[in-house]
């Protein structure tokens, strides 16, 4: 009786401290990401040393070229200036790479079908759920033209499949996981 | 007079005598000011084949000029700039050259049906410096019904700045097939049209490359002199940075074989090529026109880490648990042991 009352004690300090371990995974999993993105937001801005404004055609049928930086198609940075946040965005979509930076999920910022997907920790997408209505959004290509967008509406989704997240009506999407509700959030901006 | 957009010469309604010949007329002058004695170059680039799209011809022809966008008033734009980095890199001599005269009008005449680039060139006056940039032009210009043998056109014009530094970056537009690229590009960096430097562009140097310039009358341009095999190439300047994108040259399909079976009904054929809606396959680049390809795996997942959170969140409470389990089971020992 003893041994087996010390042996679920042991079990349940063992189940505490893997938990402990695992935070403090991703907790450096997100610090790694955050000074990756920070490295790559440095070097992109450094490349981007004459922005213009670029002007949506729905008849663009042009694919956004990429910037190759540590072995990583990069297609633009976004910005949202009222949180001080720059992040670069990765070509393809790979939900692996989401948890590093943002990814294409699809679609083009030339043409008004842009649609990216983030993950919510700080530092990236966390500020999908508060966002105010109007924030001005800014995504610059890697030939340096920048389209700015406003928040237009915050929608929840249980899924987020293609249908769901490709909207005609806006221009930019952003969507992320909410990991306490398990649902989507998805912005939808329009051009400013 | 006519805008400097498109205006692709295809005159559906009209047939062109092809002995017919062409006047362009521009008009250098920065509102009320005229520029005089300015040289103006053209070069005719392109011709219209039978299928209505313009080819490259000779010299242009022998560059993998990316042609793409055409049709669109950004697409020529970067056509001409990608153009003119190749005439001033290969010293190609104008198709006609003429100087403007005290209100600013250079009339060029007899010019053959096709394409053209308008060399851009930096002007100054009382009011400061300005550039006028290279542009393209069809003769003739399509209208409704007809077609124009006279062309005029104003030529657009910006403040010309000086930078002191310049960037040359290479981007790529291949749909990430980062393994058919190579693992360096040369760049030949052009003063006036003359060899100054060879830079390499790689990984290592996230694939750009800035210099500072002392002289600020210099002309500067870039060339990448070996385009890897597959690709086509435009160049465009965007103040002080050059961007040489590397395109994934179309490939021409063979004609399929006339199918056995019945045709498909209408509607059934997948909207983007590969890694659309639907295919099961592994996730692709968003590598179809438009850059509106979705994923294959088209339920995105950005929160796979959420269930980490909540293992972490079921094994504190569980291990909690189990630790007042087992302290109580002690307590209750020792107190059976104390009976």
């Amino acid at each position: 009786m003893m041994r087996n009352g010390k042996a679920v004690f042991i079990a349940g300090c063992m189940l505490i401290v893997l938990s402990l371990l695992l935070l403090l995974l991703l907790w450096v999993q997100m610090k790694q990401a955050e000074r990756i993105n920070a490295g790559i937001v440095d070097t992109m801005e450094s490349v981007l040393v004459c922005r213009t404004e670029g002007t949506q055609d729905p008849t663009q049928t042009t694919e956004m070229p990429a910037l190759e930086l540590h072995d990583e198609d990069f297609i633009a940075l976004l910005e949202i200036p009222s949180y001080g946040l720059q992040l670069p965005v990765c070509s393809t979509w790979d939900k692996g790479k989401v948890l590093s930076y943002p990814c294409r999920f699809c679609g083009s910022v030339y043409n008004g079908t842009l649609v990216i997907g983030g993950y919510d920790h700080p530092g990236q997408f966390d500020f999908c759920d508060s966002i105010p209505n109007d924030t001005v959004v800014k995504v610059t290509d890697m030939t340096g033209c920048t389209f700015s967008y406003v928040v237009d509406d915050i929608e929840r989704s249980a899924s987020a499949p293609a249908e769901v997240l490709i909207d005609d009506t806006a221009d930019l999407t952003l969507f992320v996981r909410d990991a306490q509700l398990l649902e989507y959030i998805i912005l939808r901006c329009v051009v400013k | 007079m006519i805008g400097l957009g498109m205006g692709r010469g295809e005159c559906a309604a009209a047939e062109i005598d092809p002995a017919e010949s062409f006047n362009l007329t521009l008009f250098y002058t920065q509102k009320e000011n005229a520029f005089a004695d300015l040289q103006i170059d053209i070069y005719r680039v392109a011709e219209l084949d039978p299928d209505g799209e313009y080819r490259l011809i000779e010299p242009f022809a022998e560059y993998p000029i990316n042609m793409r966008g055409i049709d669109s008033i950004s697409g020529r734009q970067k056509i001409a700039q990608t153009i003119r980095h190749y005439v001033a890199a290969n010293q190609i001599a104008a198709y006609q050259s003429l100087n403007t005269d005290d209100r600013g009008t250079v009339s060029f005449a007899g010019l053959e049906k096709g394409l053209y680039l308008v060399a851009g060139i930096t002007a100054r006056n009382n009011n400061g410096a300005f550039a006028f940039g290279d542009f393209l032009i069809d003769l003739p210009v399509s209208a409704e019904s007809d077609y124009d043998s006279d062309v005029r056109a104003n030529p657009k014009y910006t403040p010309h700045t000086s930078p002191a530094k310049y960037t040359v970056v290479k981007l790529w537009d291949d749909a990430a097939a980062a393994d058919q690229r190579p693992a360096s590009v040369d760049v030949d960096i052009l003063k006036n049209g003359v060899f100054e430097k060879r830079v390499v562009l790689n990984n290592a140097n996230a694939w750009s490359y800035s210099w500072q310039v002392e002289d600020s009358k210099g002309i500067w341009s870039v060339m990448e002199p070996n385009v890897a095999e597959g690709y086509q190439v435009s160049i465009t300047g965007n103040g002080a940075a050059f961007i040489i994108t590397n395109t994934k040259a179309p490939t021409i399909p063979e004609k399929p074989e006339p199918p056995d079976g019945p045709e498909p009904p209408d509607g059934l054929e997948p909207p983007g090529g590969s890694g659309t809606i639907g295919d099961p396959g592994t996730p692709t680049a968003s590598g179809t026109p438009g850059g509106s390809g979705v994923p294959a795996t088209d339920v995105p997942r950005t929160g796979d880490t959420a269930p980490l959170l909540l293992y972490v969140v079921i094994m504190s409470v569980s291990g909690f648990g189990l630790m007042m389990l087992g302290v109580l089971w002690l307590r209750e020992r020792k107190n059976d042991e104390k009976r």
